[in-house]
């Protein structure tokens, strides 16, 4: 642990040196003045410097020329890397106090007062250092853990389909940084195309490993059965299986869609999720409401699909909870704000569509994710 | 902010819930509320105060209901604000507990 003194008087210097090499601190530095002070903590024209130095607590001396040591203190505590450096004012005046604890100081020593006094008074600083500094650490490296988890993340997401008759984008926006939302969608021939949007309840973590498990098992589910009936029952089936023995409920909502762009007709399933919205021109949008409850906490649910017509061109609106709920207001509210924005932007291509609509999110506490489909 | 008080006579239990019903209230309705009302015949959530009741919240409500219910007790929840009742028809919560459950 390495302490700097900074104090204009030499005897002190020595002294409060002596103090603490004797009580077992071997690694000291010593500065006269301010500026001393600040070419050791490489702080140039009170610029921060990239790097904090190897200091661990500074004891600082408030009556000196030049710079004092209260202006001294804030000029070191403005530096981003100094901010949780611990700040020791030496004085023998109690009349600097209120400045000195304005200016960043956590703790002051009294001139002239007995050896155990600075001896506890640096312990519990440094102590307290130590603390601030592991715990930086483990969070630095909890925010890289959860930065990679992000990109593994997004990196399973479908790739957008861009084919003459249909076109698919997405937004996804991790509200941690992992989702308890998942999309898949695959083209099973030119003529069929299956979209699926999951909502895991809850939020963070433990929402994004169920999330991920589903994930792993959709090409196994949607791109082998295809149809809405087979497809909810095997996710059910699954999800069962996997979660169904926690103590607290673990379920999603989803809503899946069997396009066919042949017969211009579409196939759903809605797991309790908030209504798709299907928008043909010059039309009121339909809503794709629900037809089933939430997928994982019945073991025989009912497989209830719906079918649906449409003339091209025609797009579809997937989107989780987070982009049309507030807390304390009527979800159908959100869903008639998100039909009138939907129409009034039915000029946009694609892929801007679905980045323009990210402007409704309204809390980004719950993660989002929004689907469009254009027909043509 | 979460917060419950339980009023009881010899066969019937009221909770009345305050506040959002969200993950911050697992610990709390299982720990607390389940044990406190299980003997009770007839067990009423009082929903008039909950305004705002997320997917995890609603996780937790299911849960509750279906360990009474397995108990073979009466379960009812009331005075539900038409906001909550949106999510909790969005999410077909009659067509999990039972249609008789909401009065």
């Amino acid at each position: 642990m390495s302490i700097l003194i900074v104090d204009d008087s030499r005897l002190n210097l020595v002294f409060l040196q002596n103090v603490l090499d004797t009580a077992g601190y071997k690694h000291i530095q010593t500065a006269s003045s301010a500026q001393e002070a600040f070419d050791i903590l490489s702080i140039h024209d009170q610029v921060s410097p990239r790097k904090a130095a190897a200091i661990d607590l500074i004891l600082l001396d408030i009556v000196m020329p030049g710079i004092d040591g209260i202006e001294a203190c804030r000029i070191i505590k403005s530096c981003i890397v100094y901010q949780d450096l611990p700040i020791i004012f030496l004085t023998a005046d109690r009349i600097h106090f209120k400045e000195a604890f304005n200016a960043g100081g956590m703790d002051f020593i009294e001139k002239g007062g007995p050896d155990y006094e600075l001896l506890a008074r640096v312990q519990s600083a440094i102590r307290l250092k130590k603390e601030m500094d592991s715990r930086k650490i483990r969070e630095e490296k909890v925010q890289k853990e959860l930065q990679l988890a992000k990109h593994l993340q997004r990196s399973v997401l479908s790739p957008p389909i861009n084919e003459p008759t249909i076109r698919v984008h997405s937004s996804y926006l991790q509200s941690t940084e992992v989702s308890g939302d998942m999309l898949y969608w695959k083209m099973f021939d030119p003529q069929h195309c299956g979209v699926l949007l999951i909502d895991v309840s809850g939020h963070g973590i433990s929402a994004a490993l169920i999330s991920m498990s589903i994930r792993s098992l959709l090409d196994g589910i949607v791109g082998v059965v295809k149809e809405p009936q087979l497809v909810c029952q095997e996710l059910n089936k699954k999800m069962r299986a996997l979660f169904g023995k926690n103590r607290r409920a673990a379920y999603f909502t989803a809503i899946y869609l069997f396009i066919d762009l042949e017969l211009k007709q579409i196939e759903y399933f809605n797991a309790g999720h908030p209504p798709g919205l299907l928008f043909l021109k010059d039309q009121f949008p339909t809503q794709l409401t629900g037809t089933t409850v939430p997928i994982g906490i019945q073991n025989d649910m009912k497989l209830d699909t719906a079918t649906v017509t449409y003339e091209t061109p025609a797009r579809i609106v997937l989107y989780t909870d987070g982009l049309v709920e507030k807390p304390g207001v009527s979800i159908h509210a959100g869903i008639e704000k998100l039909e009138h924005y939907a129409q009034s932007l039915h000029y946009l291509e694609n892929e801007a569509f679905v980045v323009k609509l990210e402007r409704l999110i309204q809390h980004r506490k719950d993660d989002v994710c929004i689907i469009s489909i254009e027909l043509t | 902010m979460f917060a419950y008080q339980i009023v009881t006579d010899e066969v019937q239990a009221t909770i009345y819930f305050e506040g959002d019903i969200d993950i911050d209230a697992g610990d709390v309705l299982e720990d607390e509320i389940e044990p406190a009302v299980a003997p009770y015949t007839n067990i009423i959530l009082n929903l008039e105060k909950v305004f705002f009741v997320d997917s995890s919240g609603i996780g937790l409500i299911i849960r509750l209901v279906q360990v009474l219910q397995e108990l073979g007790r009466n379960v009812y929840i009331e005075q539900t604000q038409p906001e909550v009742m949106e999510v909790f028809e969005l999410l077909q919560l009659d067509e999990i507990l039972g249609k008789e459950i909401f009065r």
